[in-house]
């Protein structure tokens, strides 16, 4: 295949390059010919609608949206879309709101136990951000849960600070024996 | 007008019969379009999803394209575009312009079939 000598420009957009990715790995199961085959031909599909310009294509999210999933493409690949798989795009729906609730409980887990708070709310922006660059549906799930986590972690961080600048005035208990042995 | 069938709606049971209903027609389609003029990718996504429910998610048509050329129905060569890399063009191989004919005369009674049954006649 010539293709890959073919010089491209649209990997420098992180999106893309994201997308590919996902879609890369979503065709590990498949035949090494046809996985190459439609990597290329997608990465393709994106340089031609953002370089053509017309359909209001040049918008990169615009172009992924309208290819869809990766998961849909892999699996029109592997399985050829049999009953039983599309039963797994709702569990990804599930999951979506799944995130959104737990990101939720994480905040609200803040003012409480902020110890299990702070990772349960760095799993959630993990997986929340994973599924956004798969371009999981509905997205808006993703992005709450996302954003929810982003404030319960800068909640945790400014409260950490604020709690060490208020202790800063007082005598530091705990860090007096540990200099000690460090001095010596 | 292209219209969308929402992907992103929680799969109700229209989505899963449009999805099984594609299955095995899609592909025709997809030689029909090329039986006119062997074309690239982003014009063959253009002439389905003009279409009302023939394609939903524009990705999906690469890994039936790629399986269509493994089935020998469709070759691809390289064109140059006047602006940008060269394209990768689609086309029939005489397997797939049989392969759309077969289709087309075995379409009619179907869809007749198809009709009849609904609209009650015996």
């Amino acid at each position: 295949m010539p293709r890959n000598q073919r010089p491209s420009t649209v990997h420098r957009h992180p999106l893309v390059a994201a997308y590919l990715q996902d879609l890369d790995r979503a065709l590990a199961g498949a035949d090494d010919g046809e996985r190459q085959d439609v990597l290329a031909s997608v990465e393709e599909h994106i340089e031609e609608a953002m370089a053509s310009g017309r359909h209001q294509d040049q918008d990169v999210g615009g172009v992924l949206d309208r290819l869809g999933p990766v998961e849909r493409i892999a699996r029109e690949v592997t399985a050829r879309g049999t009953p039983a798989l599309d039963q797994a795009t709702e569990g990804s729906q599930l999951s979506g709101y799944g995130l959104a609730v737990a990101a939720g409980v994480a905040l609200g887990l803040l003012v409480f136990v902020p110890l299990l708070a702070v990772p349960l709310a760095l799993v959630v922006g993990v997986l929340a951000i994973s599924g956004i660059r798969e371009r999981r549906q509905p997205g808006w799930l993703y992005w709450a849960a996302a954003g929810l986590s982003v404030v319960t972690l800068l909640t945790a961080v400014w409260a950490g600070v604020t709690l060490v600048a208020a202790g800063g005035s007082e005598p530091p208990v705990l860090e007096a024996p540990v200099s000690v042995p460090v001095a010596e | 007008m292209r219209c969308k069938i929402p992907y992103d709606a929680v799969m109700n049971a229209g989505d899963t019969m449009l999805t099984q209903m594609r299955k095995g027609i899609l592909e025709f389609c997809v030689l029909a379009v090329l039986r006119n003029e062997s074309t690239y990718g982003l014009e063959l996504t253009k002439a389905l999803t003009s279409r009302e429910v023939l394609l939903s998610t524009e990705g999906t048509l690469y890994p039936l394209l790629a399986r269509l050329r493994k089935q020998g129905l469709v070759e691809t060569w390289w064109k140059e575009s006047p602006d940008g890399p060269p394209r990768r063009y689609y086309a029939l191989t005489d397997e797939g312009h049989a392969a759309v004919t077969t289709f087309e005369s075995l379409w009619a009674p179907f869809r007749r079939d198809v009709d009849s049954i609904l609209g009650s006649e015996i």
